[in-house]
C-alpha cells in the first residue's frame, strides 16, 4: 500500500470520532456569530446570516463575561506560579540529592495526584471557610496549586533526569556554587520543561470546574467556566448565542496553547505513566 | 606559584573520617521539598481529616460538629435509596465510560501510530477534547442536543431524519446515554496518549524480525503490539476507572442528575446533600465510601506500576 | 601550580569497598597518568580529588593544605569530563569565559582570555557557535579551553580522548602533550588505553581493584613491572606468560616452562633455589627459529600482516604466545618452532605472589 492510499484509509476510519470532536467547535463558531433571532427560529441553518460579531461585543461589555475572564487568567497565573515555586525545588531535590523516605515521598505525591477534590469538597470549602478565604481567589489559587502539584512534580522529575549530571558538576568546578550552579546551568536547560509543565497546569487550572463552583459564590468572582455554566441556568430563555461566542472565548486560545504541548505530553505521559 | 616543594600533608582533624564537602546533606533534600510537602498535606490532609470526623459525627446544617455518632451517617446513607441508586448508576456509568474509551482508544491509538499523511493534525485534533473544561464542553453539548435550537436537531432534520424537536435530554435513560458518550469523547484523548507512548515505545526492528520470521501483520499484531501494549492499557484502564468515577461536571452542568435522580451519580449525590440540602454528615459519609474505593484503585495503580517497573529493570 | 598528596585514601559505598588505601604523590608540573581496567576505580579517585566525591577515610591535600571538606568550587581545580559537559545553552566564547565570570571579571578580562586560549587551541572561528555545532574534536578543544582559561592549579582529565576516533585521538594526544610543556601545569590524566598511558605521561599509576598497583615511568613499568597484572597491563600485544620452574644450573639458574622445555641457562640470574615462577617475554623479545635444537618450541596457529609488523600467534603448551618481529615471516598453519630470546629481557614473578623476583 502506498503512503497515500493509506493515509485515505487512516484519515476515513478516523473520520467518525473527528467529526464528534469538531462538531461542538462547529457549533460554537457557527452560534456564536448568530443573532439572536437566527437561534429561535424553526428554519435553522449552519451558516449564519453574517458575520456577526456583537455577541462578543456585548459578552465583553454588558455582560461581564471580561471579569470572569480576567478572573480565571488571575487564578490559572497564581496557581500555575505557586506550583511551580514549590514543585520545582522538590523536584531537583528528588532527581539530584539523597532524600529520606523518597520511595513513600513519592507514592504519597502519585495518590495525592488520584484524589479528585470533589471527593474532599466539603472538607475543603470548610477549611477555607474557617480561614475566611470562601469568596477570595486565592482559596482557588491555594487549591488548585494543591491538587496539580503533584502532577508537576512528576513531569518536571522526568525532565530534570534527563539533564546530564556532569554540567552541573562541571560548573562547581569552575567555580559555581550550588545555587549558582543551579541558576546558571541547570534551570536554562530544563526551561522546556518547565514551559510545559506550566503550561499543562496552567490549562488544568484554567479548565477547573468544581472549586472554583465551590469555593466561589459570589458572580463577580466566577471563573470563565463556572460563569459560562452559570449562564445556562437562569430560568429565562437561555441565551445560547452569547453562551457560545463565551465558550470560544474561554476555549479557543487555551487550545491552541495546549496543542503546542501535545507532542511533549505523548513521550512524557507514556514514561511516567508506567515507570 | 610555589616551586617543587613537597610538604607532607598538614595533619588535618579529618583525616581518618569521611569529608563533608561543604555539600548540602539529606536535611537540605527535605527542605527543599518541605513546601511541596506542606501544602499538600494542608490543603489535601486536613480536609480528608475533616470528611472523616465529620462522617463520623452528628453535624448540624451550619457545620457545627456535635456528638460522635457512630456509624450512624453511614447507615442513614445507606438506607436512602437516592443513595443507593446514585451507586449503581455509579457502577454503569464508570464500566460503560471506561469500557468504551478503551474500546475507542486503542484502535485510534494503533491509527496514530501509522505513518501517514496529516497525522500532526489528525493527533491534534483527537486530543483537543482534552484541552477545553469539561464544563464547558458540556453546556456546549448540552446545547448540541437541545431539542428545539440545538444543532443535532438541525443536522437531522436538514439530513431529512424525524428528529425536528426530539428531546434528547428529557427521557432519562436517553439522557444518561448521552452523558455516557460524552464522557468517552473526553477520556479518549488522554487514554490515546498512555497508549501511544506504549506504542511507540515498542521499537520498530522488533516487528522487522518478525516479519522475517514471516509472520503476517494480523500475527504480530496479536504477539507483538498487544503484549507489549498490555501494560498501558492496564494503566490507562485503572487511571480511567479513578478519573470517571468521580467525574462531576458533565452530569452536573447537563441534567443535574435529574430527571428524577435517574442520572445522579455518588459524587452529584455528595455535592447536593451538602451544598443543597445541608446534610452535612450524610455527604461526609458519601464522600467516606468514594474515598475508600478511590485509595483501593489508587494503591491497585500503585502496584501495577512498581511490578512494572521493577520488570523493567530485570 | 600545586602539589598534590593523597595519603591512605579509601572510598566506601556501602559495605563495598571502591578505593582502597591509595597513596600517591604528585610534584608540581608533573603529569600523572592514572590507568587501569574499566571499574578499577580510577574515575572515582579523580572526582575525589576534585572534590566531587566525599572521601571515606585519608587525606588530599593540595600545596601541603588538607581539602577534605572543601567543596570543588574552591578547590581551584580544572577537570575535562568525558562527556566534555559542555553547557549546550552557552557559546564556545560563553563556555571558555564560564569560570572567570563565576569570579566577577570584567567584560574586557574574559574577552582577551577567552581570545588568548581560543588562540592556541586554533578556536578562533568557532567562538559564536553551540556545542551541538561541533565535531567531537571541536568539543573537546573547548573543553580544554575551558580548563585552561584560569590557570587552576592542576588539571584533571577523565579519559577526555575516548570519544573521538583514532587519527584525532593520536593528534590530540601529541597537543595535549606539547599544552602540558608550555603550561607546565600539574595534570591527572586518567585513561584505561595503555598507549595513552605510556605516551603521554611523566609517571604512570597503574591501578586495579581499587588498589594502585605500581607507580613509575613509563619505561621502568615497562621494563620491570612489579607484578604479573603489570606486567600484562602494559604493552601490546600482551606479554606472554608462562608457568615455569626457576632451578640451579652451574654459575647461573635455569628456567624450565611446564609447557614443556629444555632447562634454559640464564646467565644473568643468580642460582637460585628450586622455585615456581610465572615467566613473562614480550612478544618483541621472542624470536623465531628452527625447531631443532631449541630449548622452547611451540606450534603456529596463525600469522597476522600488520604492514610494518608480523605478530604469529603460537600454542606453547596451553598457552597462547605471541612473536611480534619487523621481519616477514613466513610460516604455515600447525608448523613446529622454536623460540629464543635474550634472557635479560626475561621477566620473573613468584607464582605465589604474582610479585616480581628481583636480583
Ligand atoms: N554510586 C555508586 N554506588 C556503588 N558503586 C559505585 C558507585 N559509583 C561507582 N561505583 C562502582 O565503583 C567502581 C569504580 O567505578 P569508576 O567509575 O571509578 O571506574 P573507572 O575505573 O572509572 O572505570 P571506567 O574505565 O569504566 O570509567 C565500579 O565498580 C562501580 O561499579
Ligand atoms: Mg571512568
Amino acid at each position: 500500500m502506498t503512503k497515500a492510499k493509506k493515509s485515505l484509509v487512516c484519515w476515513a476510519l478516523l473520520s467518525p470520532f473527528l467529526l464528534v470532536v469538531l462538531f461542538p467547535y462547529a457549533t460554537m463558531l457557527s452560534t456564536s456569530l448568530k443573532q439572536k433571532d437566527e437561534i429561535f427560529t424553526f428554519n435553522r441553518t449552519w451558516l449564519p446570516r453574517e458575520l456577526y460579531l456583537g455577541n462578543f461585543a456585548e459578552l465583553l461589555f454588558e455582560k461581564g463575561f471580561g471579569r470572569a475572564l480576567a478572573n480565571s487568567l488571575a487564578i490559572s497565573i497564581g496557581a500555575t506560579v505557586l506550583s511551580l515555586a514549590v514543585a520545582i525545588p522538590a523536584a531537583y531535590a528528588l532527581t539530584r540529592m539523597r532524600v529520606p523516605a523518597k520511595g513513600a515521598l513519592t507514592n504519597y505525591l502519585l495518590i495525592t495526584q488520584m484524589i479528585s477534590p470533589i471527593v474532599l469538597i466539603v472538607g475543603l470549602f470548610r477549611m477555607f471557610a474557617y480561614f475566611g478565604l470562601v469568596n477570595s481567589l486565592l482559596s482557588v489559587i491555594i487549591a488548585h496549586s494543591a491538587f496539580f502539584m503533584a502532577f508537576a512534580v512528576w513531569m518536571l522529575q522526568s525532565y530534570f533526569a534527563t539533564i546530564p549530571k556532569d554540567l552541573e558538576e562541571a560548573a562547581w568546578i569552575d567555580g559555581a556554587g550550588r545555587f549558582s550552579a543551579f541558576v546558571r546551568v541547570f534551570l536554562p536547560l530544563c526551561l522546556p520543561g518547565i514551559v510545559v509543565t506550566a503550561i499543562f497546569t496552567f490549562v488544568n487550572s484554567w479548565n477547573e470546574y468544581a472549586m472554583s463552583l465551590t469555593l466561589l459564590r459570589q458572580v463577580s468572582q466566577q471563573t470563565a467556566p463556572v460563569q459560562i455554566a452559570f449562564l445556562t441556568g437562569t430560568l429565562y430563555q437561555i441565551e445560547w448565542h452569547l453562551i457560545m461566542a463565551a465558550t470560544l472565548l474561554a476555549s479557543v486560545p487555551v487550545a491552541i496553547v495546549f496543542a503546542s504541548i501535545q507532542r511533549y505530553l505523548i513521550g512524557g505521559m507514556a514514561l511516567g505513566g508506567v515507570k | 606559584m610555589p616551586g617543587i616543594e613537597k610538604t607532607a600533608p598538614r595533619r588535618a582533624a579529618s583525616a581518618g573520617r569521611s569529608s563533608k564537602l561543604g555539600l548540602p546533606g539529606p536535611a537540605f533534600a527535605l527542605i527543599l521539598i518541605a513546601p511541596c510537602l506542606l501544602l499538600s498535606v494542608a490543603v489535601i490532609g486536613y480536609p480528608i481529616f475533616d470528611v472523616i470526623r465529620m462522617s463520623l459525627f452528628d453535624v448540624s446544617r451550619t457545620g457545627v460538629v456535635r456528638e460522635f455518632a457512630g456509624l450512624a451517617n453511614f447507615a442513614k446513607a445507606f438506607a436512602d435509596p437516592v443513595f443507593l441508586q446514585a451507586a449503581r448508576q455509579t457502577v454503569i456509568w464508570t464500566v460503560c465510560v471506561v469500557g468504551g474509551t478503551l474500546l475507542v482508544s486503542v484502535p485510534i491509538a494503533l491509527i496514530l501510530n501509522e505513518d501517514f499523511y496529516g497525522r500532526t493534525i489528525a493527533r491534534t485534533i483527537v486530543l483537543l477534547p482534552w484541552a477545553i473544561s469539561l464544563a464547558m464542553t458540556a453546556v456546549v453539548w448540552r446545547y448540541v442536543v437541545n431539542g428545539d435550537f440545538g444543532t443535532l436537531n438541525m443536522t437531522l432534520a436538514a439530513l431529512g431524519l424525524p428528529f425536528e424537536n426530539y428531546p434528547w435530554l428529557a427521557d432519562a435513560r436517553m439522557a444518561f446515554l448521552i452523558e455516557i458518550l460524552i464522557g468517552i469523547l473526553v477520556s479518549v484523548p488522554f487514554t490515546v496518549t498512555i497508549l501511544l507512548g506504549g506504542l511507540t515505545s515498542i521499537p520498530e526492528s522488533l516487528y522487522e524480525a518478525s516479519a522475517i520470521d514471516g509472520a503476517a501483520s494480523t500475527k504480530s499484531f496479536y504477539y507483538i503490539t498487544l503484549p507489549l501494549l498490555w501494560p498501558f492499557m492496564q494503566i490507562a484502564l485503572v487511571l480511567n476507572v479513578i478519573y470517571v468515577f468521580n467525574s462531576f461536571p458533565i452530569i452536573w452542568i447537563m441534567t443535574n442528575g435529574g430527571p428524577a435522580n435517574r442520572t445522579d451519580i455518588l459524587i452529584t449525590y455528595v455535592y447536593k446533600q451538602a451544598f443543597a440540602f445541608g446534610k452535612l454528615g450524610n455527604a461526609a459519609a458519601g464522600s467516606m465510601v468514594m474515598f475508600a474505593i478511590l485509595l483501593v484503585f489508587a494503591l491497585v495503580y500503585l502496584f501495577l506500576t512498581k511490578s512494572q517497573g521493577a520488570r523493567n529493570d530485570d | 601550580m600545586a602539589s598534590i598528596n593523597l595519603s591512605n585514601i579509601r572510598k566506601q559505598y556501602g559495605s563495598v569497598t571502591i578505593i582502597d588505601d591509595v597513596s600517591i604523590a604528585i610534584e608540581d608540573r608533573e603529569f600523572v597518568v592514572l590507568v587501569g581496567p574499566s571499574g578499577c576505580g580510577k574515575s572515582t579517585l579523580l572526582r575525589m580529588i576534585a572534590g566531587l566525591e566525599s572521601i571515606s577515610a585519608g587525606t588530599i591535600a593540595i600545596d601541603g593544605e588538607v581539602v577534605n571538606d572543601i567543596g570543588p568550587q574552591r578547590r581551584d581545580l580544572a577537570m575535562v569530563f568525558q562527556t566534555y559537559a559542555l553547557y549546550p545553552h552557552m557559546t564556545t566564547a560563553q563556555n571558555i569565559g564560564f569560570p572567570l565570570k563565576l569570579r566577577g571579571a570584567s567584560q574586557d578580562e574574559i574577552g582577551r582570555s577567552v581570545a588568548e586560549v581560543a588562540n592556541t587551541l586554533h578556536l578562533d572561528a568557532l567562538l559564536d557557535r553551540q556545542p551541538r555545532a561541533l565535531s567531537g574534536g571541536q568539543r573537546q578543544r573547548v573543553a580544554m579551553g575551558r580548563a585552561m582559561v584560569r590557570e587552576p592549579r592542576a588539571f584533571l582529565f577523565d579519559e577526555p580522548l575516548s570519544n573521538l576516533d583514532a587519527k584525532l585521538r593520536h593528534h590530540m594526544r601529541i597537543e595535549l602533550r606539547q599544552l602540558h610543556k608550555s603550561l607546565g601545569a600539574t595534570s591527572i590524566y586518567v585513561t584505561h588505553d595503555q598507549i595513552e598511558a605510556m605516551t603521554m605521561a611523566d609517571r604512570i599509576v597503574v591501578m586495579n581493584r581499587g588498589k594502585v598497583e605500581q607507580v613509575g615511568t613509563p619505561l621502568e613499568l615497562f621494563d620491570k613491572p612489579a607484578n604479573v597484572f603489570v606486567a600484562g597491563f602494559l604493552g601490546s600485544p600482551t606479554i606472554n606468560l608462562g608457568n615455569a620452574t626457576l632451578g640451579a644450573g652451574d654459575g647461573s639458574a635455569t628456567l624450565e616452562f611446564h609447557a614443556g622445555s629444555g632447562p634454559i641457562d640464564l646467565a644473568n640470574v643468580p642460582p637460585s633455589a628450586h622455585k615456581e615462577v610465572v615467566a613473562g617475554v614480550r612478544p618483541q623479545h621472542l624470536e623465531v627459529v628452527s625447531p631443532e635444537g631449541a630449548k622452547l618450541t611451540g606450534t603456529v596457529d596463525l600469522v597476522e600482516h600488520t604492514g610494518c609488523e608480523t605478530n604469529v600467534i603460537l600454542s606453547v603448551g596451553s598457552e597462547k604466545w605471541t612473536v611480534q618481529s619487523r621481519a616477514r615471516q613466513h610460516l604455515t598453519q600447525g608448523e613446529n618452532v622454536g623460540l629464543v630470546f635474550d634472557p635479560t629481557n626475561l621477566h620473573l614473578f613468584a607464582a605465589d605472589t604474582k610479585e616480581r623476583i628481583r636480583w
